[in-house]
């Protein structure tokens, strides 16, 4: 008999670092929706970790600064592995700017072709790390 | 990065419902008939018919998860959940999800990545955290417990 109360106990295992230069943000201004938008794109950068070294070849981070002083984050980072693939990163989290950890944190899902050697990136779900001040993130694989 | 336990959720399901969108690709529907959750300091029911699950299957056994309801804590404060996820199963027990059968959670990578909009007092916290959380679908209902990443 199963026990319908039983579920596994996710834990975070730290699989790779990006590293992301961005440009000066481009401000679009304060929106009728609330906040101020503003968008920072990718200029340089580097995915590394197991198994995998690529490099940042295009995409950005846009950030929606709340009201409420919270930024609301989403990036979209292409990335093209040392072997040719091209992986897509899209994230989603919050900047903090005071509590216990400032910095950003967001989810994170890979896009891969399904037929290539990095198709597995695109079946677990991950989270990403990056503390004020810093330019790296660290992403962790839920498992 | 480490994760503190926030908040478990049982919901009951409605029917299930299927939109066959292309060949062993499925958009899944099930409505939320009601439930309860708990964690530390949060408390409260699920709001019947606020929305429900809505998972996008591949019979070959990727998937993507997605939700969005209401939960309305016992002091009364209303909370929207959205919430994404990656679903991952060998195809033999893709089918038995989808067939509603009684699966071992074990048997399959099911995560979830919840966002939570929450009104301004002691909820606020639940505005700027991100969560990861592991669900597993039983026959007449759904169980899903969330940690908070600190």
């Amino acid at each position: 008999m199963v026990d319908p109360d039983d579920a596994p106990t996710p834990a975070l295992a730290e699989r790779f670092l990006l590293e992301v230069a961005v440009t000066t943000p481009i401000v679009v201004g304060t929106l009728a929706t609330g906040g101020v938008r503003e968008y920072h794109a990718a200029c340089d950068g580097r995915l590394h970790g197991e198994g995998l070294e690529g490099t940042v070849i295009g995409g950005g981070e846009t950030l929606l600064r709340r009201p409420d002083g919270i930024g609301v984050l989403e990036a979209n980072f292409l990335v093209q592995t040392a072997d040719g693939a091209i992986l897509r990163i899209i994230g989603t989290g919050y900047r903090t700017q005071e509590g216990p950890f400032t910095g950003t944190r967001m989810t994170i899902v890979f896009e891969v072709d399904e037929a290539g050697p990095h198709a597995p990136l695109s079946t677990r779900a991950y989270v990403a790390e990056r503390p004020s001040g810093s330019d790296r993130y660290t992403i962790a694989e839920i498992v | 990065m480490q994760l503190e336990f926030a908040l478990e959720i049982r919901m009951a399901l409605g029917a299930r419902m299927h939109i066959h969108l292309a060949e062993g690709y499925t958009r899944g529907a099930v409505l939320v008939q009601g439930g309860t959750f708990s964690g530390p300091g949060l408390k409260g029911t699920l709001v019947e018919g606020s929305g429900g699950d809505f998972p996008l299957v591949r019979t070959d056994g990727g998937g993507r998860f997605e939700s969005q309801y209401l939960l309305r804590t016992d002091d009364g404060a209303v909370i929207l959940k959205r919430s994404a996820g990656v679903r991952h199963a060998k195809p033999d027990v893709i089918r038995r999800l989808m067939a509603g059968e009684e699966v071992d959670p074990h048997d399959y990578y099911m995560r979830m990545t919840p966002r939570f909009e929450a009104p301004a007092g002691p909820y606020a916290w639940m505005n700027h955290s991100i969560f990861v959380g592991v669900g597993r679908r039983n026959p007449t209902g759904s169980l899903f417990r969330f940690w908070k990443v600190v």
